[in-house]
């Protein structure tokens, strides 16, 4: 059978068509960087104004150890490359009072110490943002080693009077955020 | 080095995803593997014999998302850049992410002696189908994480996939039942190696401002992937006692069963035109071998470690963060189970309409047929027309529209042209030869031409290709 000539000409075509590529560049694929932030609330305090009068005790009316295994994860530990733990508190009660947070490994030591002070009656949050890793002054093996939260509250005023405000409460708030090295 | 390989492996798989259309294959009559398309096709083959792991092998890419070029170019642009742009926020939850291929193992026709009317086929082919959806709140928040993402709903319905490799066993009959009709069945019976699926994800995660602490987080979900096949395969790789065996072993008819069946028809309007239609493995598979699935279902709002006075004075010493954890295991629990489950195979509906011309050659027709002694179409050297191609998908029906032009010189060579539209391209031509060297027929295809003028730009590309001993006519 005689095949006629333009049937060559067809195949040059599409296979001129066929197997070309642009330059690729796959060394690309070692830029690629992946590090989400993660951001969740971690820790919540809230006691109400009678308990601060039922407990004069000076050194503080509250202190107790709170397991905390977040930060121990070891997928987190490994990767996480800076953040910030943001602590808020709140107070309605009528006496002026001193939370202290402190970040505490296994061996029950401490890493790292934050105070926060507040007014009574205060109309505003004392707010305090501690950061760790990257351009800070504090290292990131603190969050690394921590497996335990202290929470200490002292009462800087009396032990009898009450707020006049509706359901006096101290409140304390906390939210941590780090970015976290995914590749 | 692994890890980059890993990425770029990624990369591929993830955005060269594949589609199953086989629009250069279907009524390509002189193709003897095309019966496989439409078991109601008209042929003029006395008998074929496909030469084992070569007469059909099939493989075909597409993406509906984006490209390796996309990502991979020369081009000067940062890279994390480029997978934002392009990826993260320019992927929609509806493009596929994909697979499948096809290779035989037997096929053999052949026309009864007794009545030249009917033709028969049967068979052994490996498939391996594939199909996951781009999972853009997962890789959001992969990516982004949650920070600074108040009130955003990361949808957990977008991860939406399935999957299996099946040993099919198959035998059709294909029939003339008169002058302009052909009607054709092909039974098949499913031998499930490995099946996956996880199609029916709903639920979400959000963080929100807390009611009590400052934040909150949500996640509400119904999650479930199944799974069947996959644990001895992971064991028999782990314990090194051959992963080859336990595939063969479970692609024949030791894994999951299921049956299914094609049927098809060939209509000739007038002598010049015919209309043809098949639907494909309308069938099922029951997996209950080796079945684990996994789930995680319910609703939970965390604000961390919530320690409340004076009501936590009464048991100071609990462990606040461990009745965390475990309230939530509670709320949202991931259970793992064996129950069987059925997967419907993806049904596949062709539809076509063939316009032939030009002088028949009286020499290629069909069977010398009892039924009506017709002509039938073949022979012809010129044919246009025009395909409809439509896949049950996980997202719903995916349709598409294809040209045809058919030149025919004689019964040595068979060419075909295609241009098709669908959602993976708009500019898809493909090419198909069918040579026939006296008993020996080879064929090969190539779609989306015009894509490899830059195949990393290509976002789908596929090829058929197949090596049978033939015959003509009545045996």
């Amino acid at each position: 059978m005689k095949i006629p000539h333009y049937l060559f000409s067809v195949l040059f075509l599409c296979l001129s068509l066929v197997s070309c590529i642009e330059e690729q560049d796959f060394d690309q694929a070692d830029d690629i960087v992946i590090e989400p932030t993660l951001e969740a609330s971690i820790f919540y305090f809230e006691t109400t104004e009678d308990v601060i009068n039922s407990n004069p005790d000076p050194a503080g009316f509250y202190t107790n150890d709170f397991n905390f295994d977040a930060f121990k994860d070891d997928y987190f530990s490994d990767n996480v490359i800076e953040g910030s733990i943001f602590y808020q508190l709140e107070n309605t009660t009528s006496k002026p009072v001193i939370v202290t947070i402190e970040l505490i490994d296994d061996g029950g030591n401490v890493l790292d110490t934050t105070v926060l002070n507040i007014g009574a009656e205060a109309v505003n949050t004392t707010d305090v943002e501690v950061f760790y890793g990257g351009t800070s002054a504090r290292p990131l093996d603190i969050i690394r080693n921590t497996s335990a939260l202290r929470l200490s509250a002292q009462n800087l005023g009396d032990d009898t009077s009450i707020s006049s405000k509706a359901n006096p409460k101290l409140i304390f708030r906390s939210s941590a955020n780090f970015k976290i090295s995914v590749r | 080095m692994i890890n980059r390989f890993f990425i770029i492996l990624l990369f591929v798989c993830t955005f060269l995803g594949y589609a199953q259309n086989k629009q250069l294959m279907y009524d390509f009559k002189e193709v003897p593997q095309s019966i496989l398309l439409n078991p109601g096709i008209e042929t003029g083959l006395g008998m074929y014999v496909g030469v084992p792991l070569l007469s059909g092998t099939s493989f075909q890419a597409g993406s509906s998302g984006a490209s390796v070029n996309d990502f991979f170019a020369n081009d000067g642009l940062d890279i994390n850049d480029k997978i934002r742009e392009r990826a993260l926020y320019g992927m929609k939850p509806t493009d596929e992410l994909s697979g499948s291929f096809q290779v035989e193992i037997l096929n053999v026709g052949f026309r009864s002696k007794k009545n030249p009317d009917n033709f028969y086929s049967f068979g052994i082919y490996t498939e391996g189908d594939a199909i996951g959806y781009w999972f853009k709140d997962y890789a959001i928040l992969g990516f982004e994480g949650n920070a600074n993402r108040l009130n955003q709903r990361f949808n957990l319905s977008h991860l939406k996939t399935r999957g299996e490799m099946v040993n099919v066993f198959h035998f059709g009959i294909n029939k003339r039942v008169d002058r302009n009709l052909i009607v054709g069945a092909r039974a098949k019976l499913y031998s499930g190696i490995f099946s996956f699926r996880s199609t029916k994800n709903e639920g979400y995660f959000v963080t929100t401002p807390g009611e009590n602490n400052l934040l909150a987080s949500t996640l509400v979900a119904d999650m479930e992937l199944q799974t069947s096949g996959l644990n001895s395969i992971k064991d028999a790789n782990d314990n090194g006692t051959g992963v080859g065996s336990l595939l063969a072993k479970r692609g024949m008819l030791g894994g999951d069963l299921g049956v299914g069946v094609d049927l098809g028809f060939t209509y000739q309007l007038n002598r010049n035109t015919t209309i043809t239609g098949s639907i494909l493995d309308l069938g099922f598979i029951s997996h209950s071998n080796d079945v684990k699935n996994y789930t995680l279902k319910g609703q939970a709002t965390v604000e961390g470690v919530q320690v409340i006075l004076p009501d936590a004075l009464a048991d100071p010493s609990q462990d606040f963060w461990q009745n965390l954890i475990d309230d939530v295991d509670g709320l949202i629990p991931y259970e793992e189970n064996n129950k069987s489950y059925i997967t419907f195979r993806p049904t596949k509906l062709y539809g076509s309409i063939r316009y032939n011309f030009g002088e028949q050659n009286r020499s290629v027709q069909d069977c010398d047929c009892k039924a009506g002694g017709s002509k039938g179409s073949l022979g012809f050297p010129n044919a246009v027309g025009g395909q409809l191609y439509v896949i049950n998908r996980p997202r719903g029906p995916q349709t598409a529209v294809t040209a045809f032009y058919q030149r025919n010189f004689g019964k040595a060579v068979s060419l075909k042209t295609t241009y098709t539209v669908d959602k993976f391209s708009a500019t898809n031509v493909g090419f198909g030869a069918n040579l026939n060297i006296g008993p020996v027929n080879i064929y090969a295809m190539a779609d989306n031409l015009i894509g490899y003028k830059n195949v990393a730009a290509s976002q789908y590309a596929s090829f058929q290709l197949g090596i049978n001993v033939i015959s003509w006519g009545k045996n």
